[in-house]
């Protein structure tokens, strides 16, 4: 007797990837406790900076997998996720260098979790951001819910990514002041 | 079949685009006023000309093109190196291993994950590599990221930010914009010009720095490194 797979629950947004750049030099050159004071306050600022609706799916070792129901929410989010990390590391001296891909799909949930290709997307574009990047693919510029004119998009180009069928056209935010 | 090699008749603002799989990108920007195909695109729907661009699509395959001087330049591939040549535009090159070259350029924004990066001449430079090295002749202001891969800036003009983990950042500025350096284990040195009165900032945990300059406001120099040694050289 055959058993039907469980019914999948599509749901559509944001799938954003955060990478601490260096992790692992920091942690064998500072010990332990300073790795994972480092993470905590990665968390720290992240949740305190997330909107309605948007939340961390789970940590990823140095890095978080975050969804958010709205493209412009993910954007303005993650550009000024960037400017804390920066204010932290020049106030602390503390290398909070990290780098940040943000990808538009329909994942489908597991439990608490989303699986799918577009999570695949988003993970491989958190690879060719640099550290203090917001990169972005077409697909989540499509569906901005409104004009964001204080976000300048500076394409990237088609970049083809290892284990995608097809190149995935990125663009680096930045703020335009 | 027969590749595409007969020229295209371009927009009024060109960008070339040039997606490939697996293959080297060998493009030429030299005087002349359309693209030329001479290797690699076999279909001719492989190439596609729109009003804002050409894109040539490739699987397998070397692909080298002669473009104006000044076309702007958009380049994806996994494997094969890019390597531009003469003047270009605005190139931005991403790629998983390939190495990357270009002579001439307007700006630059390339980006690989273990290839190298070297770029002759250029206004504003960005460049992120994970293991790859990164060599730049002369350049306006600069921004590089690499977490293992040795950095190396012969002379900027303008402003200089450089990230590294691990590598080894060799800058040289002009002595009138901000320079920042910041490494977790890799050794900095600064080349300024003899005379340069530079604002410090230079924190290293394990070393002590070593500094010719007399302070002043000529530039600000901000470095800092967990283990690294910091130097500081009068050219």
């Amino acid at each position: 007797m055959s058993v039907a797979p469980p019914a999948l629950e599509v749901v559509t947004g944001a799938v954003v990837f955060t990478d601490i750049v260096g992790f692992t030099e920091y942690n064998a050159l500072c010990g332990d406790a300073e790795a994972l004071e480092l993470l905590a306050t990665q968390e720290r600022i992240v949740t305190a900076a997330l909107p309605g609706g948007a939340r961390i799916v789970k940590e990823l070792g140095d890095g978080l997998l975050l969804w958010f129901p709205g493209a412009c929410d993910a954007l303005e989010t993650t550009l000024a996720l960037q400017e804390r990390f920066e204010a932290v590391s020049t106030d602390t001296g503390i290398p909070l260098w990290v780098r940040i891909g943000v990808h538009w799909g329909q994942p489908s949930r597991r439990r608490d979790d989303i699986v799918g290709h577009d999570v695949n997307v988003a993970s491989r574009i958190v690879h060719i951001a640099g550290p203090g990047e917001v990169i972005a693919s077409e697909s989540l510029l499509h569906a901005l819910e409104h004009p964001l004119p204080e976000i300048d998009f500076s394409e990237l180009g088609p970049v083809v990514m290892k284990g995608l069928p097809d190149a995935v056209r990125l663009y680096r935010a930045t703020r335009t002041w | 079949m027969h590749a595409v090699t007969q020229p295209l008749a371009l927009p009024a603002r060109p960008l070339l685009r040039i997606n490939v799989k697996a293959g080297d990108v060998i493009v030429r920007c030299e005087k002349r006023s359309d693209i030329l195909v001479e290797r690699g695109v076999h279909k001719t729907s492989d190439a596609a000309l729109t009003d804002q661009d050409v894109t040539l699509k490739v699987r397998a395959s070397t692909v080298e093109v002669r473009c104006p001087m000044g076309t702007n330049l958009n380049i994806g591939s996994i494997a094969g190196k890019v390597v531009v040549s003469g003047d270009a535009g605005d190139v931005r090159v991403a790629t998983a291993s390939g190495n990357i070259s270009v002579e001439r350029a307007k700006r630059v924004d390339l980006r690989s994950i273990s290839g190298r990066l070297e770029v002759g001449g250029c206004g504003d430079c960005r460049l992120a590599t994970k293991s790859g090295r990164v060599a730049i002749g002369s350049a306006r202001s600069v921004d590089v990221a690499t977490v293992s891969g040795r950095v190396a800036l012969r002379r900027a003009a303008g402003a200089v930010k450089v990230k590294s983990v691990s590598g080894v950042v060799e800058v040289g500025g002009a002595g009138a914009e901000d320079i920042q350096v910041h490494t977790l284990s890799g050794s900095v040195t600064v080349r300024l010009p003899a005379g340069t009165r530079p604002e410090l900032r230079l924190r290293s945990l394990t070393s002590r720095a070593t500094n010719p300059f007399t302070a002043g406001e000529d530039c600000s120099v901000a470095v800092s490194t967990l283990s690294g040694k910091v130097e500081l050289v009068a050219d």
